[in-house]
């Protein structure tokens, strides 16, 4: 069972899931039939869209995780971020040229709601639409956020934050003093939001399990002192609201 | 310190944000609003729009000029992470968040700009839905822009990554000189190398390295490609394959 975090930055202060069902139910059900929304449940790697479809649908992640990915200048398919519980995708292409410049990939087995752009634009709701600005603008913010990093800190730092990040939605066990996470990233992938290559992210996992802060398995990591972890992520200096082990503690 | 221009001097319903057609029907109340109560403001080079911290108090339009965003965290670690020209937008992300400002807005060249209190832009937003699309639009370009930057510091060497930003400025400051290009460059040195990433020293080196290749000459203000073509073919060399690029606009939403 995972436990959820309940920080997700587009709404701090209740489940995401439900608050964006609770919009859509208010805004889109009037509009089109079966409330306007469909959910589907997605295998591992399945693609929601990708770089260059149309613009169809909006989506959000009820559970699991999807990796947006996206050809780099030379023409190498990276990961750039990844979408968890109550993030949303496709309103970038909704409201630019109706082109996707990213894929979408689930990650893991993902439960997803799809709103059909069509029933968007005619709902015409402006709290549904700034749910989306709000999702993006908090992703700009996590994204410029990221881009000091990969421009600052040290590869082994940048894997640190991730895996806190990772945390929030991916904690599969724990107790006060140690954390057992799922990843729900590839090692490739992983290594790209960290901003490194997997020659690098595999001697930094090295690193890590040397100085004793995590080991890594296949499908596991396992923080052995979150106490050291967390001192750790103190020492990097990033934000609070960027470290998720307590809220994964609180869960 | 910035000083105001004729508030009228730049008409709301033709200034180019969103197509003048999506304000036919609009309320005869809402253009003489936005024209009464938005500024036009000159700044000079090294002026401040705001700060990172501060509150969100207005949305601004770029009419002229170039303003450097800069993120600086904790550690007193800082980086330009968008050159915003043009047509830009700048503060909607602090402004739909109800949050301070996270990055400094500072101009790199003399800037006029198009300045909405916040209080009227949300007035304005409720009235005119395409008008804040406008907004939302900027916001997922400079994402994408955001995203091919990070992409780039990953993926390119420090000459390519000089190479590229220097395609980028020639863009809007290149002017052909013969069969060469010459790049007003708006930003400092310095300025680019913090885009970039880098320190000083290794601009420094890439510059003398690009220099010795006889790629591009640098002075002061500006860079020299004795040869145009050689330079397009190195930026094309760099961009391979490329085939899913998105174009960047120097769109930014603050």
């Amino acid at each position: 069972m995972m436990i959820h975090g309940q920080g997700y930055p587009g709404n701090p202060d209740g489940d995401p899931v439900a608050a964006w069902l609770a919009t859509l139910d208010r805004s889109v059900s009037p509009f089109a039939a079966e409330g306007g929304r469909t959910i589907k449940a997605h295998d591992k790697g399945d693609w929601l869209f990708r770089a260059g479809d149309p613009a169809s649908h909006l989506f959000v992640v009820m559970d699991g995780a999807v990796v947006l990915r996206k050809v780099n200048i030379s023409g190498a398919d990276l990961a750039v971020e990844f979408v968890t519980r109550g993030g949303a995708l496709g309103y970038r292409a909704y409201v630019g040229d109706g082109i996707h410049a990213l894929s979408a990939q689930c990650s893991t087995s993902c439960v997803v709601c799809r709103i059909p752009v069509e029933t968007m634009a005619q709902a015409g709701d402006r709290l549904l639409e700034g749910r989306f600005i709000d999702h993006m603008a908090a992703e700009l913010t996590a994204t410029r956020t990221r881009m000091l990093q990969v421009a600052t800190l040290k590869v082994r730092d940048r894997l640190l934050i991730l895996l806190a990040r990772i945390s929030r939605d991916f904690t599969t066990m724990n107790d006060h003093q140690t954390l057992v996470l799922s990843p729900p990233l590839s090692r490739i992938d992983m290594a790209a939001l960290a901003g490194m290559t997997p020659e690098s992210l595999s001697r930094c996992i090295r690193g890590i399990e040397e100085e004793g802060l995590a080991h890594f398995t296949r499908r596991h990591v396992v923080i052995p002192s979150v106490s050291a972890f967390r001192a750790e992520l103190s020492r990097i200096g990033i934000e609070e609201g960027v470290c998720a082990v307590e809220l994964a503690l609180a869960g | 310190m910035s000083r105001c221009c004729d508030t009228t001097a730049v008409d709301c319903g033709s200034c180019g944000l969103i197509p003048k057609a999506a304000w036919d029907g609009m309320p005869g109340e809402l253009l003489t609003k936005l024209a009464e109560r938005k500024t036009i403001r000159r700044l000079a080079r090294g002026e401040h729009l705001f700060h990172q911290g501060g509150r969100c108090d207005a949305l601004f339009r770029v009419l002229s000029g170039v303003v450097m965003l800069q993120k600086g965290d904790r550690e007193g670690n800082a980086l330009i992470v968008q050159m915003v020209r043009k047509g830009a937008t700048i503060g909607y992300r602090a402004f739909v968040r109800d949050e301070p400002h996270e990055v400094s807005a500072f101009c790199a060249t003399d800037v006029v700009v198009c300045h909405i209190p916040a209080h009227l832009a949300r007035w304005a937003f409720q009235q005119n839905r395409e008008l804040e699309r406008g907004f939302a639009t900027h916001l997922a370009r400079e994402l994408d822009q955001t995203e091919n930057q990070i992409l780039n510091i990953l993926a390119l060497t420090v000459r390519d990554r000089v190479l590229v930003l220097l395609d980028q400025m020639a863009e809007e400051f290149g002017t052909p000189v013969g069969d060469g290009l010459r790049i007003e460059t708006p930003i400092l040195r310095t300025d680019m190398a913090a885009m970039l990433g880098i320190a000083r020293e290794t601009m420094s080196r890439c510059i003398r390295l690009i220099e010795s290749e006889g790629l591009l000459r640098f002075d002061r203000v500006s860079v020299h490609a004795p040869s145009a073509a050689r330079f397009h073919e190195a930026i094309a060399a760099i961009r391979g394959t490329q085939t899913a690029a998105t174009p960047d606009t120097g769109m930014a939403a603050g």
